[in-house]
């Protein structure tokens, strides 16, 4: 399996909240995140997510309860690419390797061999974000986030804007990823398909104040998962009477409840 | 560095060849020009040619570069105060919301002061030396610059800036790869824009204050009613600023914004 | 007998009478204008004397008949319109013949017929095509018509004056204006299609040419107001200006063109050159206006021979062979006729620099003319006389099928 004994690295939530003002956007989180999972925070808009994941990045200050972030590295991956518009693509992906500084040369190096796994070619590379399209703008952006080798990646709704081809692929590089080299993955998302097909673990949140409202486990691998089971998850999951209520579903439907553990989830 | 001016020597061909439009246009103006001496008394407005030619003399006897190196002198030295001043000032009034809306009603004040009156105060503070034209010079170049450099810190894309903290760029780097060039996309039209101003106010400045220079060169021709040259006189300081914008100004411009260009 | 005429190789397509008797026009001209030059042989007599009728069948015989051989092959192609009826190209072709038999007998029969009989073809080419350019949905080659139509105003224009009694030189200028807005129209278009597959030859993928309107445009109206200001005030230095304006926004139009080596591959670099021509002849045209430098007759005969006759040369080498089924000619001829046409007008234009080397300019020059429309006549009359190689029964060209 692709978590070995190696790293036991985790990251680790414990009451965290937050507050804008006088309205509480969060509060009450705990999470734990080991090395080698992917785990994916699944909520309607407004519930807080994007607020906890800058909360771990450390983009925002912590106000309540604590984070320990075991890992060593982490790196970002946005929803629009956020790349610099008066670099080229290549060193656009290095980056983060020159706020390391790591040496010219050897960062491009590095950002040519993951571009070129990502099917980005010299042509490519040697452009300005604006000269390129929109899908290989966000194979950048997830270069740039991966050639940091980070032992975390935090992926705030990094895939939505997307078109099901160019996701189905990015999906498909970040597995392939994860599975060269095990990482903690924390996605947030309001896409409750993408969360099922990629996460080990998918945790609703609920609005107002943002809060964890139940969370769901998927063991098997998910480079593994068919469509198929996909959409039977997913349709399972949208049976669960707490998952309507956090995205503001009406009642559950009145056919026989899907079981959700039939088709492989367990209720955490 | 050595790479930078070696793609700017390569794209200079291309670029040289490119102003053949701009030549075009102009020479176009000097058709209308041309056209409409013909119907006007010479006094009012002689020929094209006629100017080239007094300024091809005013050339060639030399007074004319002396009188051009000392404006062009006071302009630029003007303009370069304006220039290092005003960016600095205007990116650090950009950093603080409240240094930037403290500062706004300055630069209106600055910009609502007509450059004659500054001129008229220049000349009580400094006389008929060179730091009238330069003061004058400096006061006018100073709001365009400064808003620009403001404008340009204060627009900067939050997002890219998350992005940078998230990927931890240490201060250097988040100077020259963040904020820099997304500043000088502001600077640059302000940089050129205030130096068509320094010529222009320059040579108003020296008209009532020096005894020497094109204004002073400006003032005699028109007490004399030497219209070919007063034109010739003008001529030479809108071809000089024409020179100094499209082969150092534009150039450079082109070359840090390229990003801009390639869509 | 009409029938098996009309049925002829030689009428398979508008373009294949018109550049065969264009070029036929081009060298018997050129032959008896060096004949009364050099030689004092006599020339037809006519209105405004031989500087007069040389000027008037280059422009009304050689060009008309080469625009209308290209424009009644490239309009329909353009707009994907039917080809022009083959009565209708063989009665152009006949109303042309009788044109050039009536203009040299004009000063024994007085210009009417003359008149007539030019205007006439004129009207015939306007005729087939204006309808065809009208109902293209975006009307992207209206700019065409409205040349032809300033052409019909030229044309007129010389017969206005001729019969007048005044020496109808103003027309041929304005003429002159008319041809450089068309090919630089024409050329456009055609270089769209000849520089792209240049670059393709070259394997080049990283840039494409484009012939930018915005440059066009400026260029176009660069010429026409010269051309204005050259016919109604003749010789003011206004026109002066606006000729050196017009030869920097030709300059201007060459910025399309610098992608790299491409520029040397022959066909592409044949068109380059006749922008390089036109935007010198009207330098010159401006220098000698504004400064008394060289000669407005030598600047005028840069745009004649550089500009109008090295286009013609090379478009009818390119749509006059296409069109007949088969590929470009890769042969050496080609280069040396346009490089010899090129050195004609530099001679021509020096005889105002150097007019102590007249005779020798002129015989270079004249010399060049000839041996570049020479050279079409033996290497296409068989060609022309010929069906298509392909089986193909009209204009399609061979390269549309790729």
């Amino acid at each position: 399996m692709a978590h070995a004994g190696v790293n036991t690295a985790a990251l680790e939530l414990a009451g965290v909240g937050h507050a804008y003002g006088a309205r509480t956007v969060l509060s009450g989180i705990d999470l734990h995140l080991p090395a080698g999972r992917i785990h994916a925070l699944v909520g309607p808009s407004g519930c807080g997510k994007t607020t906890l994941l800058h909360l771990v990045a450390g983009l925002l200050p912590l106000q309540d309860g604590t984070i320990r972030n075991g890992f060593a590295r982490s790196a970002c991956m946005f929803q629009q690419p956020r790349l610099l518009p008066w670099k080229s693509a290549l060193d656009n992906i290095a980056l983060g390797l020159k706020a390391r500084g790591v040496p010219r040369a050897a960062r491009h190096a590095q950002a040519r061999d993951q571009a070129r796994r990502f099917g980005l070619d010299d042509t490519a590379l040697a452009q300005y974000p604006q000269q390129l399209s929109g899908g290989m703008q966000s194979r950048v952006a997830l270069a740039r986030a991966l050639v940091l080798a980070p032992d975390l990646l935090l992926l705030d709704e990094a895939f939505s804007a997307l078109d099901v081809g160019l996701k189905a692929e990015l999906y498909r590089q970040l597995l392939a990823e994860q599975a060269r080299r095990p990482m903690g993955v924390l996605m947030i998302t309001h896409d409750l398909m993408e969360a099922v097909r990629l996460a080990h673990a998918v945790w609703v949140m609920a609005p107002a104040p943002g809060r964890i409202a139940t969370g769901f486990r998927f063991d098997d691998a998910p480079a593994q998962r068919t469509d198929a089971q996909v959409y039977a998850r997913t349709a399972g999951l949208l049976e669960d009477a707490t998952v309507r209520a956090s995205f503001g579903l009406d009642a559950p439907a009145p056919a026989a409840p899907l079981a959700l553990a039939a088709v492989g989830g367990l209720r955490c | 560095m050595i790479g930078v001016v070696r793609t700017w020597l390569r794209g200079l061909p291309a670029y040289l060849w490119g102003g053949w439009g701009a030549i075009a246009s102009l020479l176009l103006l000097l058709a209308g020009w041309e056209f409409a001496s013909q119907w006007l008394d010479p006094l009012a407005l002689p020929d094209p040619r006629t100017v080239l030619a007094t300024l091809h003399g005013l050339l060639t006897d030399g007074n004319a570069w002396s009188e051009l190196a000392i404006t062009g002198r006071r302009a630029l030295s003007g303009f370069a105060l304006s220039l290092g001043i005003g960016s600095a000032l205007g990116m650090l009034a950009g950093l603080s919301m409240t240094a930037s809306m403290m500062a706004r009603p300055w630069v209106t004040v600055l910009v609502g002061t007509p450059p004659i009156g500054w001129l008229v105060l220049a000349m009580l503070w400094f006389g008929a030396s060179d730091g009238t034209p330069m003061f004058t010079v400096f006061v006018a170049c100073f709001p365009p610059i400064f808003i620009g450099a403001m404008q340009g810190v204060r627009t900067l894309d939050g997002q890219l800036r998350e992005m940078a903290q998230a990927f931890a760029l240490p201060p250097l780097q988040r100077l020259f790869d963040l904020y820099l060039p997304h500043v000088l996309s502001y600077l640059f039209p302000a940089w050129i824009t205030a130096l068509g101003v320094s010529w222009k106010v320059v040579v108003m400045a020296e008209l009532l204050a020096t005894a020497d220079g094109v204004g002073a060169a400006l003032a005699v021709t028109r007490s004399q009613l030497d219209t070919a040259g007063s034109l010739a006189w003008i001529v030479a300081v809108v071809g000089a600023l024409l020179a100094v914008e499209y082969l150092l100004l534009e150039p450079v411009k082109r070359e840090v914004e390229r990003w801009r260009t390639l869509a | 007998m009409l029938k098996r005429l009309l049925a002829a190789p030689i009428l398979l397509c508008a373009f294949r009478p018109l550049f065969l008797l264009a070029a036929v026009a081009a060298v018997l001209c050129m032959a008896a204008w060096l004949g009364f030059l050099l030689l004092g042989l006599p020339l037809p007599a006519v209105p405004g004397g031989p500087v007069v009728w040389h000027a008037h069948e280059l422009l009304f015989g050689f060009t008309f008949a080469a625009i209308a051989g290209f424009v009644l092959t490239a309009v329909p192609e353009f707009v994907d319109g039917p080809a022009a009826p083959r009565p209708a190209v063989l009665a152009l072709v006949l109303l042309w013949l009788g044109a050039r038999l009536a203009w040299s007998a004009s000063g024994a029969v007085g210009p009417w017929p003359a008149a007539v009989l030019n205007v006439a073809p004129v009207l015939v080419l306007i005729a087939l095509v204006a309808p065809m350019l009208w109902r293209d949905p975006a009307r992207r080659h209206l700019s065409i018509l409205w040349a032809l139509l300033a052409w019909l105003g030229g044309t007129v224009g010389f017969y206005a004056e001729a019969l007048r009694g005044e020496p109808p030189l103003r027309s041929l200028h304005a003429a002159i204006g008319v041809v450089m807005v068309l090919v630089v129209i024409v050329m456009s278009r055609i270089s769209m299609n000849v520089v792209n597959s240049a670059l393709d030859t070259l394997g080049e993928t990283t840039v494409s040419y484009l012939a930018r309107p915005p440059r066009r445009h400026l260029a176009v109206a660069c010429i026409v107001l010269f051309t204005l200001a050259d016919v109604l005030v003749p010789g003011a230095p206004t026109a002066g200006w606006l000729a050196l304006a017009t030869a920097a926004a030709l300059f201007n139009l060459l910025n399309d063109w610098h992608l790299g080596r491409v520029l040397l591959r022959r066909w592409v670099l044949m068109l380059y050159a006749v922008y390089v021509a036109m935007a010198l002849g009207y330098a010159l045209i401006g220098l000698a206006l504004l400064a008394g430098v060289g000669s407005v007759s030598g600047g005028r005969h840069l745009l004649a021979i550089g500009a109008l006759g090295l286009s013609i040369f090379v478009v009818m080498n390119i749509a006059g062979r296409i069109h007949t089924g088969r590929e470009l000619d890769a042969r050496r001829w080609i280069p040396v006729a346009a490089g010899v046409l090129l050195l004609a007008a530099v001679g021509r234009a020096g005889w105002s620099w150097w007019p102590a080397d007249g005779a020798l300019l002129l015989w270079l020059a004249g010399g060049g003319w000839l041996f570049a429309f020479g050279g079409f006549i033996a290497h296409y009359l068989p060609l022309y006389l010929q069906p298509r190689p392909d089986g193909g029964l009209g204009c399609e060209g061979v390269m549309d099928s790729d």
